[in-house]
C-alpha cells in the first residue's frame, strides 16, 4: 500500500514485478484482493475493534469518528466491526459449498468418464436435467422445508452447484482419459483409482480450480441474496447480505453507509474471485491445448 | 498352432462396433523372441487388434492366448499386472504418450515401483540408469518434463517405460510413423538393438512396408479387417501373392518408380 | 525469365514475445511448366516457403527479400491484385483437405462458387466445367458427388476435389504442400499420379513440398533439400537421389528403410533436426555431420552454384557421397 504514496502507480509496479509468471496485471490485483479477503475471513473477527452485536440505540445512525471509521447502523452497532465479522460468515459458506460441490462433481464426472457406457449416460442425463433447475430455487425450497439457517442453505447450494462442476470436469476428464498415456498406464496394470488420482486429476486440476474460484463468486452472491431475503444467515449475525438488507432502511432515511460499505465489499470480493477464476480456467485450457 | 514356443496366439479374433466389423476372423502367432509385422492401411483393423491384445478393447469373438494362457476380459488387478509383464505397447502419437506433468525419471520410477516392488530406491535407480542408457538418455533429459523433449525423445521414453516392465513382447503400434525420417532411423536401430540384446518379441503394426521389412521376420497383410496373406516378410514383399499386397508393394516409391493412376480399382462407394 | 524467382527470402514469426527466424535466405528459380520438389524434415521451413509464395503467412510475420512471379513482386501485391494472384495465377493444396472445406456445404457449392466468383461464369456453365474437372482428377460420377458433403468422402477423394478446385482457375503455378502424406499408400500413389499428369498436360509449374526424397524424384525435375530454414542442395531429382552432394541429403537417403532389402543398421543421422532459430555460427548441419571440419563449425557456407545445381557445403568437393552404402571420403 506504500506504493500509493509514491509517484509510481501500483499497476506500473506490478507490470514490472509480476510475481506470478503468465498472469496479467488485473490477475495480480485479483490475487492480492482474494488474499486480502481470505485474511479478513480468517482474522477479521480478531482485529475487529468492537463487539459487532453491541447495541446502543442512542447512537443509531451515528456518524464516523476515530474509533468507528464508518459509523453506526440503525441499532447503533459499529459498522466497521460488523464488516470484519461479516467477512468470515460471507466466505465460510461459499468455501464449504465449493469444496463440497467440487469434490462431488469431480468424483461423479471422473467415474462417468472412466466407466463410459450406461453409467456415464445416466450420470450425464441426471446432471443435465438438474442444470435446468435453478440453484437458488432449490435453496429456497430446502429452506422452506427445513427452515431458514446457514446449514440448510449451504447443503442446498452444494447440491445445486455439483452438476455445474461435474459438467465442466466431465468434458476435461473425457479428453484426458482418451490420451495414450492413460491407456499405457492401464496396460501396465495400474488400477483405475491410481491412474485417476496420480495422472488424470492433476492434469485437469487447473480447470477444476478455475471453476471452483468462479463458483466462490457465484455462491457468495447466492448466500448474500438468501441472507438478504432472510432465508440464509439469521440476524443478528454480522453478514454482508444481512447488512445490505438492514442498510436499506438507512438508505431511505439518508444514512447509506451500512448498505454501501457491505455492498462494496461484496462487489469487490465477487469481482476478484470471478476475474481470478476466469484466468485460471483460461490458463488450464491453454496448457491442455 | 499350439507350439509351446509361441508367446502370442490369436485365433478367430473378431471385433464388431455396432454393425461394422472392424476385425474379422484373424489368426496368427508370434513365436518367442520373434518379430511379426501387421501391415494394412487405415480401416484395416490393425490398431483394433493391438488394443484387443493388451485388453483395451474386448473381442466380440475369438481367443487371445498369451504365454499359453487365455486372456479373458474383465481381469482382476493382480491378473492385469501379471499380463502387463507379458505384453506392453508403444503408441503412435509422441505428444499424448506421456503424462505432461511427469518427468522421465518419475515415469520410469512409477512403473518400477509397481512391477519390481522388491527393489529399494537404490535398486530402482540402477535399473533406471540401465533403461536410460538403453534408449540413450542423459541425466539432464531424465529430469525434464515431456514438453521439453522432441517427438523422437518422447518415443524413446515410451519404449523405456514399456521395457521397464520387462515384458515378453512389445506391440509397436505405428510407433515410428509420426517421426521425422532421421529420427525414425534412430528409433528403428534402437529397436533392433534392444531385440538382439533382450530377445524380446515384437508385434510391429505399420502401414509402411519398408519399416516392416527392416524390423520383422514374418508379416500379416490385412485389409478391411481380414487377413489376406501371412508369410516370411522377405517372401511376402518380394513375391506377393494377393492382389492387394501387390498393389501396396507397387505403390512404394523407389529408384525408377513412377506413380500410377488406379481409376479401375478405386471403390465406387465413398 | 523464370516464372518464379525467389531471392534471399527471409521470414521470421512472433513466438510468445520473441521473434523466431524460420527462413534464413531462400534462393530458388522455377521455370514455367517445370516441377521442383522441396524436401525437408519438420521445422526445415519447407511449408513456410510455400506459404510465403502464396502470401499465406500469419499477419505478424516479417518477410524480406524478393519473390518475383512472372516479373511482378509478389511481396508487394495488395488487395485486389493480391486476391487475383491467389485466386487465378497460383493454387495451393494442403496435407489435410478437411481443414479447408466447410463441413456444412456440399462439394458442389464449394467448387461452383469458386468458379462463379473468380471467372464470373454462370452457375450452369460452372457446374458443367466442374464435372469435367472432377472427371479429370478421376472422379467419374461428378453429378452425384456435387451433392455430397465433405464428411461423406474419403481423404483420397477429398484431396482430388481440392485438386479439381485448384485446377478450376487454370493457374500457372501449383503449390502442393504434402498433398499425399495423410493418405494411405495406395491412394497416395494415385493422387501423386493425378498431380503429375495434370501439371504435365497443362504445362503448369509445380512446387511439391514433401519429406520423401524418392517420391520427390518420381514426380519432379529438380529437388531442393532444406535444412534449418535454408536450401542446402539443389539438383536434378534423379542425380540427387543417386549422387547427393550434401551430407544431409545423403543422410536422409541413408536413413530411409528400404522395402526391397533389409540392412543391418540404418545410417541414422545422430541428433535431431535443428530449427532455423536455433542455429548459431557455422554450418547449421555441422553438429550432426560426421564430415564437419573446423571450418564448418566456425563459419557458415554459402549456396555455391555449380553445373546442374547448387550445394551449401565447404567439403562438397572432397566428399563422394553414396546414399545406400553410407558416405565415404
Amino acid at each position: 500500500m506504500t506504493a500509493l504514496n509514491t509517484p509510481i502507480a501500483p499497476a506500473r509496479v506490478l507490470r514490472t514485478i509480476r510475481p506470478i509468471p503468465g498472469l496479467d496485471v488485473v490477475g495480480h490485483v485479483a490475487v492480492l484482493l482474494v488474499i486480502l479477503f481470505a485474511c479478513l475471513a480468517a482474522f477479521g473477527p480478531l482485529i475487529a475493534p468492537h463487539d459487532p452485536n453491541a447495541v446502543n440505540l442512542s447512537l443509531s445512525y451515528g456518524g464516523s469518528d476515530t474509533e468507528h471509521p464508518i459509523g453506526y447502523d440503525q441499532q447503533g452497532r459499529d459498522i466497521f466491526s460488523r464488516l470484519l465479522h461479516g467477512a468470515r460468515s460471507s466466505f465460510l459458506g461459499p468455501l464449504i459449498i465449493v469444496a463440497a460441490a467440487s469434490t462431488a462433481g469431480m468424483t461423479l464426472a471422473i467415474v462417468g468418464a472412466w466407466r463410459k457406457g450406461w453409467i456415464d449416460a445416466t450420470l450425464a442425463g441426471i446432471l443435465d436435467s438438474s442444470l435446468a433447475f435453478p440453484g437458488l430455487l432449490l435453496a429456497v425450497m430446502v429452506v422452506a422445508i427445513v427452515g431458514p439457517g446457514i446449514q440448510s442453505t449451504v447443503i442446498a447450494l452444494s447440491i445445486a452447484y455439483t452438476p455445474y462442476m461435474a459438467r465442466i470436469v466431465r468434458s476435461a476428464a473425457i479428453t484426458e482419459i482418451s490420451k495414450d498415456y492413460v491407456a499405457a498406464a492401464r496396460v501396465q496394470g495400474f488400477s483405475a483409482l491410481t491412474i485417476c488420482v496420480r495422472h488424470v486429476i492433476p492434469n485437469i486440476m487447473p480447470i477444476v480450480l478455475g471453476q471452483a474460484v468462479l463458483t466462490v463468486a457465484w455462491a457468495t452472491v447466492d448466500i448474500a441474496g438468501l441472507s438478504y431475503l432472510g432465508l440464509g444467515i439469521q440476524p443478528p449475525a454480522a453478514d454482508w447480505g444481512i447488512m445490505l438488507a438492514n442498510g436499506q432502511t438507512g438508505v431511505l432515511q439518508g444514512y447509506p453507509m451500512e448498505a454501501v460499505s457491505a455492498g462494496l465489499c461484496l462487489i469487490i470480493a465477487i469481482c476478484s474471485f470471478s476475474l481470478l477464476g476466469e484466468r485460471i480456467s483460461r490458463r488450464g485450457e491453454a496448457i491442455a491445448a | 498352432m499350439t507350439s509351446s514356443a509361441s508367446i502370442v496366439e490369436v485365433s478367430g479374433l473378431q471385433k464388431r462396433f455396432g454393425n461394422h466389423v472392424a476385425v474379422d476372423d484373424v489368426t496368427f502367432t508370434v513365436p518367442e523372441g520373434g518379430s511379426v509385422g501387421i501391415v494394412g492401411e487405415s480401416g484395416s483393423g490393425k490398431t483394433t487388434i493391438a488394443r484387443m491384445l493388451v485388453g483395451l478393447e474386448v473381442p466380440t469373438a475369438g481367443t487371445i492366448r498369451v504365454g499359453g494362457r487365455d486372456r479373458m476380459p474383465h481381469a482382476s488387478v493382480a491378473e492385469r499386472r501379471r499380463r502387463a509383464r507379458e505384453l506392453q505397447i508403444v503408441f503412435q502419437d509422441p505428444y499424448s504418450t506421456l503424462d505432461p506433468r511427469q518427468t522421465v525419471d518419475s515415469c520410469l520410477d512409477e512403473v518400477l515401483r509397481l512391477h519390481r516392488p522388491e527393489l529399494n530406491r537404490k535398486g530402482r535407480l540402477s535399473r533406471m540408469n540401465d533403461l536410460a542408457d538403453m534408449v540413450g538418455f542423459d541425466s539432464r533429459q531424465r529430469r525434464a518434463l515431456p514438453r521439453r523433449l522432441s517427438g523422437g525423445q518422447r518415443q524413446r521414453v515410451a519404449i523405456a517405460r514399456a521395457l521397464a516392465v520387462e515384458p515378453s513382447a512389445i506391440i509397436l503400434d505405428e510407433s515410428v510413423s509420426a517421426l521425422d525420417l532421421s529420427i525414425q532411423a534412430q528409433i528403428l536401430n534402437l529397436l533392433a538393438e534392444i531385440r538382439s540384446e533382450t530377445s524380446i518379441a515384437y508385434i510391429l503394426i505399420s502401414h509402411d512396408l519398408a519399416v516392416i521389412r527392416q524390423l520383422t521376420d514374418t508379416c500379416v497383410v490385412m485389409q478391411h479387417g481380414r487377413v489376406l496373406e501371412v508369410g516370411e516378410t522377405g517372401a511376402v514383399l518380394d513375391n506377393p501373392q494377393s492382389e492387394y499386397t501387390k498393389l501396396l508393394r507397387s505403390c512404394v516409391p523407389g529408384p525408377g518408380w513412377h506413380p500410377t493412376r488406379l481409376r479401375n480399382i478405386f471403390p465406387g462407394g465413398s | 525469365m523464370s516464372l518464379l524467382s525467389i531471392k534471399d527470402l527471409k521470414v521470421s514469426l512472433p513466438v510468445d514475445k520473441e521473434r523466431r527466424v524460420v527462413l534464413r535466405g531462400i534462393d530458388l528459380e522455377l521455370e514455367a511448366g517445370e516441377s521442383v520438389a522441396i524436401v525437408g524434415e519438420s521445422g526445415s521451413g519447407k511449408s513456410m516457403t510455400a506459404r510465403a509464395i502464396a502470401r499465406l503467412l500469419p499477419r505478424r510475420a516479417v518477410v524480406s527479400g524478393s519473390i518475383l512471379f512472372d516479373g511482378r513482386q509478389v511481396l508487394d501485391l495488395k488487395d485486389a491484385a493480391l486476391r487475383r494472384f491467389q485466386a487465378a495465377e497460383m493454387a495451393m493444396i494442403f496435407q489435410d483437405p478437411r481443414v479447408h472445406l466447410n463441413p456444412v456445404r456440399t462439394i458442389g457449392d464449394f467448387l461452383v462458387e469458386g468458379l462463379v466468383n473468380t471467372r464470373g461464369s454462370s452457375k450452369k456453365a460452372a457446374e458443367h466445367k466442374v464435372i469435367e474437372l472432377l472427371d479429370e482428377v478421376g472422379i467419374p460420377d461428378g453429378t452425384r458427388r456435387l451433392r455430397q458433403y465433405p464428411h461423406e468422402l474419403s481423404g483420397g477423394l477429398l484431396q482430388r476435389v481440392m485438386i479439381a478446385a485448384a485446377l478450376a482457375s487454370e493457374p500457372r503455378l501449383l503449390l502442393a504442400d504434402e498433398p499425399s502424406t495423410a493418405l494411405d499408400v495406395s491412394t497416395q500413389s494415385d493422387v501423386m499420379a493425378i498431380i503429375d499428369d495434370l501439371c504435365k498436360s497443362r504445362g503448369m509449374a509445380l512446387m511439391f513440398i514433401t519429406h520423401d526424397l524418392e517420391l520427390a524424384a518420381a514426380i519432379c525435375d529438380r529437388t531442393a533439400v532444406m535444412y534449418a530454414g535454408q536450401i542446402v542442395e539443389v539438383q536434378g531429382s534423379t542425380d540427387l537421389v543417386e549422387h547427393p552432394r550434401h551430407p544431409y541429403s545423403a543422410g536422409l537417403l541413408g536413413a530411409k528403410p528400404n522395402v526391397s532389402r533389409r540392412v543391418q543398421r540404418l545410417n541414422a543421422i545422430p541428433g535431431r533436426p535443428r530449427a532455423a532459430f536455433e542455429v548459431q555460427n557455422g554450418c547449421a548441419f555441422s553438429d550432426r555431420c560426421r564430415f564437419a571440419s573446423e571450418e564448418c563449425i566456425a563459419s557458415e557456407p554459402t549456396l555455391k552454384h555449380e553445373p546442374g545445381g547448387a550445394v551449401r557445403c565447404f567439403r562438397a568437393d572432397d566428399l563422394i557421397l553414396n546414399a545406400t552404402e553410407g558416405a565415404v571420403l
